[in-house]
Parts: structure tokens; C-alpha cells; sequence
């Protein structure tokens, strides 16, 4: 299913919160690094942004949110945070890409997720897009992307013992289609997920279930 | 052709086979069962609430009474108290009633349980579209015990106050969760009294919850939201894929087992032995028995796992000695080998249930504490 990137097309998603991190990065000089605003580092201005931006998704309270930043995910031009709820027993996470232009933005459809690739994904390898398509896809949400064979043991001995392979996420020479397994832990179902730049260039999911156990 | 007093003995182990559905026409009957098959039919079609049904009814109703062996007097006089209920209704709740008493193969129970749902006065309350998809979803998933939990539904205010799409995800959520033979009939039971006795505080809500891949549905403040986007609405069946397996035959036992213990979250042991209770009590409720040692350990690989949701709870638990002991214990206990701060992870994560635990990973794990069945 993969394609060529359609060119020319501009994608423009502004949300509250976006917008009113983009005004306060307009007016305090937003980056990521040590300015403060009435005794808040600028790491601290980023993490209530992006509490706010969970809160206004998901109803949350703001000051309920736990945010991380997700380490393994930045990029040159890009960082992640994790959004999780600090009382209630929730199984699921949120999260956030802040752009290089101190955009916000959250899960979304096809065209959200091909924004964050064309904005954060030079250099980056399959598994770093495995993870962008898995967290901000509509139709994933999150799960486990099996970087490797040591990621869910247990799971890749049921792949072995239905006599199929593992393998890692693999990107597309022209860098337009991924494809990887991803562990869903809730029905602990294995998927083949490719994910593909459709003729408007939004990402778009073929998901299978490997073991067909249901 | 083999007659009814002749059991049909197939490639089966010997296991004797149920008849095939007899035709009207006397297929498959004995001659004395074709008397009393005559004899019973004709007296029904004496019968005033038969003479009410309108020629298609009549056939449908015929072919259901025959459709039954044996047909008895006791299937005989509930279907026609069932017919008789029927009169007010209109012809799609009537078509809707007597397909459900078809597809529970006339079971004198269920018609009982249909006539007392439409004698009831909040089911003649509802509008005209919701008596059909209440019967629709009786129909869809026919035994007297999810009809009687349709009829507590339709009196709980939160569900009378539903747009209709909603309204047709309950029925079929409810019907399907309670209609489940093969889960843990006291955890299905207490769960549902949970949701429809007059007197509780909980409620059922369906909202948009973005990401279907790990969002079935979530429960706070006495409220179990559900993913609408995973069951469709319609009169229909609910469509079975594993994500609406999971969310009518597992998550509403979890999540309501939440409500049920006030589970908050804590870097604490207590809140991994929440998550996990809740976990167990869903998959009693899905599959009827406790899960194995080595079914447990996937979902507590899930609690370990840092990219979760539960991950940093787990960390914060283990970040103190007195919490990170009690999930050492609790690992132990499923595994049968010692764990420490430094093994625990690799143990977790890595261990081969078969090479390395002293436990079999074939037996029941531990069911974590706390309200282990939503009573």
C-alpha cells in the first residue's frame, strides 16, 4: 500500500491550546529550554501546556495530569510528552508532540499523524515512526510496538510457536510506509500494522491479526 | 430416515445428537407425536389470542410451536399468554416478540419472561423505536434471564435518558454481557445488579473515546463510560470482533469492579493489586475460570511496562522498599522464584515459564484482594 507523497499539500491544525501555546510562545519567547514565567521554568510552562491540552481532550483536570517526557521520542525539531491520569485507574496513556513552532498536538486522524511526520521525521528510524502512527493514529490509540525480539518475550515465543516470524518495524526505502507488529494488550491480540500516505497524503492503517486469534 | 424414539449416533465419540428442527409437515415425528402435535396445534388455533395474529404471525407462531419438539402444554399455554400481551403492540414490536420466542425455541421460561417485559408499564412508556430495539435485542439474545435484565434496564433513568444509538448500545451490551454462557455467572450477575438494581448509584454512559486500540472504556464517580465507537448501534446483533468482545464481555465487569473498590491510583502495591484485581475479575467474567500463572504474568508484564499506563505507578511502588517487597512476594507467587530489586524486571520480562518458573504456568494465579466478584 505504499505510495508517493503527494506534493505541494499543506496541513494546518490549530486547537486551543496550540494556539494559546503559540500566543505565549509569541509573547515570552517559547523554547524549550530555561526562561520562566512568574517563577515557572520554561519545562514547567510546557508540561502545564500540555496538562491543559490532556484535560481539554480528555476532560481531565488539569492538575490531575502526570506529564513525561518521552525520551526515546525527540527529535531534533520535535519533543513528547506523556499524559497519564494521576487518580483514576485509566489503562490508557495520551500523547502530545510539540512542534517546532510550539504547536501542540494530540491524537488525531491521518492527516494529524502525517503533520508530526513531516515536521519531526528526518532521520528517524522505523521504530520512532512505529511509535508516532501507534500513539497518534485514531484508529490504534497506543499498544506495544514490538521494536524486538526482546520487547514481549512472551509474545514472540507464541509468534514462534505459531511458526511465524518476528520482525522489527521496516520503513520503506522512500520513507512513505511502515510496518511493524504491534501487541495490543488488552485483548492480547498481534497485529501487522502498515501504515501508508494515502493520495492526499494523510496516513492511513491496513491492520491484521497475525496469530487470528479471534 | 431415523424416527424420534432412534437416537442419531454420529462420528461424535458416540455422544448422542440432538434432532434437527421437524417440519410441520410431521418430518421426523413418531405417529403418536403426530397425534398430540395435531391435536395440541389444532386447539391453539381455536384460540382467540391465535385467531388475533395476523396470517404471516400465524405462521411464524405455528412453525415455532412445531418447530420445538415436544410440544407441551406448558410451551403451548406461555407462548399464547405471550401472543395475548401482544395485542397493543405495534406489528414491528409484535414481529420483534415472536422472532425472539422462535429463536429461544418457544422455552417456556423466556415466554414468561417476554410477556411479563411488555406487560410492564415503563415498557409501554417508551417510544415506538425503543420497544423495538428492546425486543430486538431479546430476540437477539433469547433466555429469560437477559430478558429480565432488559426489563430492569428500561426502568433505570440514565438509560431512558439516552439519545436512541445509545440506548440500542446498551440493550445489546447488557443482553450480551448477560447472555454470555460460557463466563462466571456470579461475577456476570453481581456486576449487572451492580448497574440495574433500582436502588444503585451507578450508570452507564457512551461517549467518543479516541484511540480503540487501548480504549475500551474507563469508570469514575459511580459512572462506567463506554467506547462508543467499538459497538454499533441498530437493532441488530452486536457485531462480534474482538474489540467488541472485549468491551461487552470483559471491561464492564473491570471497570465496574473499580467503582466497587474506589480504586485511585498510588505508587503503592495496593494500586497494582487494584488493576490487577480488576484485570482477573474482567477475564472471569469473559471466560468463566481464573486465569493461568502464565496468562497473569502478560498482564503483569503490561503493569511493569514503562511505556503503559500503569508503568510509573509500578516504578513509584518499587522506588520504596516496603511496597517493592509486597510486588516481590506477589511476582513470587506466580513464578515460584525468588525475587529481589535486581531480578525483578528480568524475571518479569524475560523469565520462560516452562524453563525457568517453579510454578506451573498451567495453574491458577493468584486472584489479588479486595471485592473479587462486584457483590
Amino acid at each position: 500500500m505504499c505510495g508517493k507523497r503527494p506534493q505541494g499539500q499543506e496541513i494546518l491544525i490549530i486547537t486551543s491550546y496550540s494556539l494559546s501555546l503559540v500566543l505565549l510562545g509569541a509573547l515570552f519567547g517559547l523554547t524549550t529550554s530555561v526562561s520562566t514565567i512568574e517563577g515557572m521554568t520554561m519545562e514547567d510552562t510546557v508540561r502545564r501546556m500540555i496538562a491543559e491540552a490532556a484535560a481539554a481532550e480528555d476532560g481531565w483536570k488539569a492538575d490531575e495530569v502526570r506529564i513525561d517526557e518521552e525520551q526515546d521520542l525527540r527529535r531534533p525539531s520535535c519533543s513528547f510528552y506523556v499524559a497519564r491520569h494521576k487518580v483514576r485507574p485509566l489503562s490508557y496513556v495520551r500523547t502530545f508532540a510539540l512542534l517546532k513552532d510550539n504547536e501542540v498536538l494530540g491524537i488525531g486522524d491521518g492527516k494529524r499523524v502525517a503533520r508530526i511526520l513531516d515536521d519531526c521525521s528526518a532521520q528517524a528510524s522505523a521504530d520512532w515512526w512505529a511509535e508516532i502512527v501507534t500513539r497518534f493514529h485514531n484508529d490504534l490509540g497506543g499498544g506495544v510496538v514490538l521494536h524486538d525480539e526482546k520487547t514481549r518475550t512472551d509474545v514472540v515465543r507464541q509468534l514462534a510457536n505459531a511458526g511465524k516470524n518476528f520482525t522489527g518495524p521496516r520503513l520503506d526505502e522512500t520513507k512513505q510506509c511502515v510496518s511493524y507488529l504491534l501487541f495490543d494488550p488488552e485483548t492480547r491480540v498481534v497485529f501487522r500494522i502498515d501504515a501508508a500516505r494515502n493520495a492526499s497524503g494523510a496516513i492511513e492503517i491496513v491492520q491484521s491479526d497475525v496469530l487470528q486469534t479471534r | 430416515m431415523l424416527d424420534a424414539a432412534s437416537p442419531a449416533v454420529s462420528g461424535s465419540g458416540g455422544i448422542t445428537q440432538e434432532f434437527p428442527v421437524a417440519h410441520i409437515s410431521g418430518e421426523g415425528y413418531t405417529a403418536g407425536e403426530k397425534a398430540d402435535l395435531t391435536r395440541l396445534l389444532t386447539e391453539v388455533y381455536h384460540k382467540p389470542q391465535f385467531q388475533s395474529l395476523t396470517q404471516p404471525e400465524r405462521e411464524t407462531f405455528l412453525l415455532t410451536l412445531a418447530g420445538n419438539p415436544p410440544l407441551t402444554q406448558e410451551k403451548v399455554s406461555n407462548a399464547l399468554d405471550l401472543v395475548g400481551s401482544m395485542k397493543d403492540l405495534s406489528p414491528a414490536e409484535r414481529k420483534g416478540a415472536l422472532q425472539g420466542l422462535m429463536s429461544a425455541h418457544c422455552d417456556p421460561a423466556y415466554a414468561r419472561a417476554l410477556k411479563k417485559l411488555v406487560d410492564d408499564p415503563a415498557f409501554r412508556a417508551l417510544p415506538a423505536a425503543v420497544k423495538t430495539a428492546v425486543l430486538s435485542q431479546a430476540g437477539n439474545y433469547p433466555d429469560p434471564r437477559t430478558v429480565g435484565n432488559l426489563q430492569r434496564l428500561i426502568r433505570k433513568d440514565w438509560f431512558t435518558s439516552e439519545s436512541l444509538p445509545d440506548m440500542q448500545r446498551s440493550l445489546k451490551t447488557i443482553a450480551r454481557f448477560s447472555h454470555n454462557p460460557h463466563g462466571d455467572r456470579g461475577i456476570i450477575d453481581h456486576t449487572l445488579d451492580r448497574l440495574l438494581s433500582p436502588a444503585s448509584p451507578f450508570k452507564l454512559e457512551w461517549e467518543n473515546l479516541k484511540g480503540p486500540g487501548t480504549l475500551y472504556g474507563e469508570a469514575d464517580n459511580n459512572v462506567l463510560t463506554l467506547n462508543k465507537n467499538l459497538v454499533n448501534a441498530g437493532n441488530d446483533k452486536m457485531v462480534e470482533n474482538y474489540r467488541s468482545n472485549h468491551l461487552s464481555l470483559n471491561t464492564v465487569a473491570h471497570e465496574v469492579n473499580h467503582l466497587v473498590n474506589h480504586d485511585e491510583v498510588h505508587d503503592t502495591f495496593a494500586y497494582f493489586n487494584s488493576e490487577y484485581r480488576a484485570w482477573v475479575v474482567g477475564f472471569r467474567a469473559e471466560h468463566g475460570r481464573l486465569p493461568t500463572n502464565a496468562e497473569a504474568m502478560g498482564r503483569i508484564r503490561d503493569q511493569f511496562d514503562p511505556k503503559l499506563a500503569y508503568g510509573p505507578t509500578t516504578q513509584g511502588a518499587l522506588d520504596h522498599p516496603a511496597e517493592a517487597q509486597k510486588l516481590f512476594d506477589f511476582v513470587k507467587s506466580v513464578t515460584g522464584l525468588d525475587v529481589n530489586a535486581d531480578n525483578v524486571r528480568d524475571v518479569v520480562n524475560n523469565s520462560d515459564p516452562n524453563r525457568d518458573w517453579k510454578t506451573l504456568s498451567v495453574w491458577e494465579a493468584p486472584t489479588g484482594a479486595g471485592n473479587l466478584d462486584n457483590h
